[in-house]
């Protein structure tokens, strides 16, 4: 299944680097991957991913991206999968169709 | 940023320093000096050319160095510190072959969520990129084994990184944190500043009073709840309250690798480890539960078996300190994240009625229990570990290597704190053992410090009898030696159709010999009725001392749930 996964990322060294890997790491192939210049310290990443297999859940995939240092937001657009307890009272603060998967950490 | 006091920031510390002319203050003392003021005592490291302006910069410093003889070695220590401290330990290495060195030790503090801190030498900033010597790309090589990672640019930024890399390792789901810095930033011109209080990450969130309810609910339905308890319940300091709820409500426990000594040792309720080398008791209880209560565990598919068929009628609530582990690989009934003790306490269990449950578990407990009268009157592994155990106490700390030994350990030792049982569970590294042992040895030195290694897994890291030599170190070695990579050879006996293949270390040296030639005390125990005197001997000793005992090579680790199996078709001996 395909879903998009949107990112606020801190404009640090490395981050594009460690984003892109824990997504193929963790099971998720990229197919499309865009992102906007920085400003004020940090950029959004949109991508389209696709999992590997059956069994790859992308809210599990949201809470390990949104436990990385840099990031600062993650958002799916994806409105089937169910959302784990600690993040649903998030979702409705996200805009339109995208709904924040995690709170941010700090 | 508060600048340090004169006093603090130049290289006076003793008389003889105080006639040589000041020096320049540079960004390597920075380091040395931030690290003093976050309250580092002690580093673990190896010197080399990219880093050898911090070590220049150790001199004077109240920082005790540890030279190791491998660099995965100091990884290793300083990660059995940390477990023991809850803070982070330091280990420090050079550019190049230092920093693949304790790739290692990286990877095994990661797997098992240990706070570190890895300051490595880089080549200077303008060589990056290169090929210069003795450079590779560590920070991108070790992107996926820590928490976070940075690479210093700006010498007047080092109080600040570090104090934040401090706060992230330790901070949350503890883990490494590695810190890369060029020898140009360790070489420049940088003064010395107290480091500033650290953002901290968000502390852990509370679970709503719905969830609460709806877990309680959950409970109040179920007549065969089990309590799963892993390593996440030390992690999230809630050893004290796993006690309280296994006391309040009665609920069997079973424990994973790295769940072990959370549960009292003495609980009737608690049922051993579950998994692969699981005990009967313990796994039968996961398998017939109608719920499972995994607090702090991750399902690792060393503790499920075959993962479709793990506790198969089972809903479970899942709590962790970190979101990220729920639904991961068991889809949770309820997933709670956040602080294990406070959502334990709001778990009331006034409606539960699981006598009759709890006690089947209890009698299976007993009727299934070890037997350690093994025929013969070689030593029986299994019984030396329980003897040693006990006879040690509640002050016994284990530092275990890889293999059967480590096994046998989690099966047949009694831990009285979680933090008492170091071993590399999530890597599974040979090797650990050793440094580990010398790591906690020097963090704990009243306690009974014993690294249980195998023949096998020593060779990964003897050099280090060295280091526990040169310090002094109140460490005791138990050696159990099968003359074969133990573990090993029991898979190709049962899974590869007894084709031994590399397994047999028929020539390995005389250990006893080889730690002599360390200028270490060491004997060797050759039969059943040498092991009480020789765990007297290893306990009483105060330096370092080993002990190397042999082994039936043919002994094996039972039960033992084949792989791709489930746990409920574990074979026996
Ligand atoms: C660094 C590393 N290499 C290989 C392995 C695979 N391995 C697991 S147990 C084992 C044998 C360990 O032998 P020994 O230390 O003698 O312990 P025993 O099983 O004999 O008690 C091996 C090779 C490992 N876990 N770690
Ligand atoms: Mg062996």
């Amino acid at each position: 299944m395909r879903t998009s996964l949107r990112i606020e990322l801190a404009d640090a060294e490395g981050a594009l680097m460690r984003l892109i890997g824990l997504v193929e790491r963790r099971g998720f192939t990229i197919a499309t991957l865009d992102k906007a210049a920085a400003s004020n310290g940090q950029s959004t990443v949109t991508m389209m991913l696709d999992a590997r297999d059956a069994a790859r859940n992308m809210d599990v995939l949201a809470r390990q991206v949104a436990r990385l240092l840099d990031v600062r937001g993650v958002f799916t657009s994806d409105t089937h999968a169910r959302i784990a307890p600690e993040i649903a009272a998030e979702a409705a603060a996200g805009p339109d169709r995208w709904r924040q998967a995690c709170p941010p950490r700090r | 940023m508060t600048a340090l006091p004169a006093t603090e920031i130049d290289d006076t510390a003793t008389t003889a320093a105080a006639e040589r002319p000041a020096r320049r203050q540079t960004g390597a003392h920075a380091v040395v000096r931030t690290l003093e003021a976050l309250g580092v005592t002690r580093v673990f490291g190896y010197p080399g050319g990219a880093i050898m302006p911090v070590y220049d910069a150790l001199t004077g410093s109240s920082l005790q160095h540890i030279l190791v003889r491998h660099e995965q070695a100091a990884a290793f220590a300083a990660d059995a510190q940390a477990r023991l401290t809850g803070k982070a330990g330091v280990c420090l290495a050079t550019s190049g072959p230092g920093a693949t060195n304790l790739l290692t030790g990286i990877a095994n503090a990661y797997l098992d969520s240990v706070p570190m801190i890895i300051l490595t030498g880089q080549v200077p900033s303008g060589l990056m990129g290169t090929d210069a010597f003795q450079e590779v790309d560590v920070f991108g090589m070790s992107m996926p084994v820590v928490k976070h990672s940075i690479i210093i640019r700006d010498p007047m930024r080092i109080p600040e990184m570090i104090a934040e890399a401090f706060a992230i390792a330790e901070g949350g789901r503890p883990g490494p944190v590695l810190i890369d810095l060029p020898k140009d930033v360790l070489q420049a011109e940088a003064y010395p500043t107290l480091p500033p209080e650290p953002r901290l990450e968000a502390g852990p969130s509370h679970p709503s009073e719905s969830d609460l309810a709806a877990a309680t609910a959950l409970l109040a339905r179920s007549r065969r709840p089990v309590l799963y308890i892993g390593g996440g319940v030390t992690l999230g300091g809630a050893v004290d309250a796993v006690r309280d709820f296994m006391t309040r409500t009665g609920i069997p426990s079973v424990a994973t690798l790295k769940g072990l000594g959370c549960a009292h040792p003495d609980s009737e309720t608690y049922l051993g480890m579950l998994g692969m080398h699981g005990g009967r008791a313990a796994n039968v209880a996961v398998d017939e539960s109608d719920l499972l209560i995994c607090c702090g565990a991750r399902f690792d598919d060393r503790a499920t078996g075959r993962l479709d068929s793990f506790a198969p009628g089972a809903r479970i609530i899942h709590i962790d300190g970190d979101a990220a582990e729920i639904d991961k690989l068991r889809r949770a009934e309820i997933g709670l994240a956040g602080d294990i003790s406070a959502i334990l306490a709001g778990i009331t269990n006034d409606w539960l009625d699981i006598a009759e449950w709890r006690d089947l578990c209890v009698e299976r407990k007993h009727r299934h229990a070890f037997r350690y009268d093994a025929p013969g009157s070689g030593v029986f592994a299994p019984a030396m570990l329980k003897q040693l155990s006990e006879v040690a106490g509640d002050d016994f700390i284990a530092a275990c290597d890889v293999g059967q030994h480590q096994m046998w350990v989690a099966q047949h030792c009694r831990f009285s704190r979680p933090e008492h049982h170091l071993t590399s569970a999530g890597l599974g590294a040979m090797g650990y053992g050793l440094p580990a042992g010398i790591g906690a040895a020097m963090t704990r030195p009243d306690a009974k410090v014993v690294t249980i290694t195998g023949d096998g897994s020593i060779m990964m890291n003897i050099q280090e009898l060295a280091t526990a030599r040169r310090y002094g170190v109140p460490i005791r070695i138990l050696l159990l030696d099968n003359a074969s990579l133990g573990l090993v050879r029991q898979w190709q006996e049962y899974f590869f159709d007894e084709n031994f293949s590399e397994i047999d270390l028929y020539d390995n040296p005389d250990f006893a010999e080889v730690a002599h030639a360390f200028g270490i005390e060491a004997f060797t125990v050759h039969s059943r009725e040498e092991v009480p005197a020789a765990i007297d001997r290893l306990l009483n000793a105060r330096g370092p001392i080993l002990a190397h005992v042999l082994i039936d090579p043919r002994e094996n680790v039972w039960p033992l749930v084949p792989p791709g199996a489930s746990n409920a078709d574990m074979m026996e001996d």
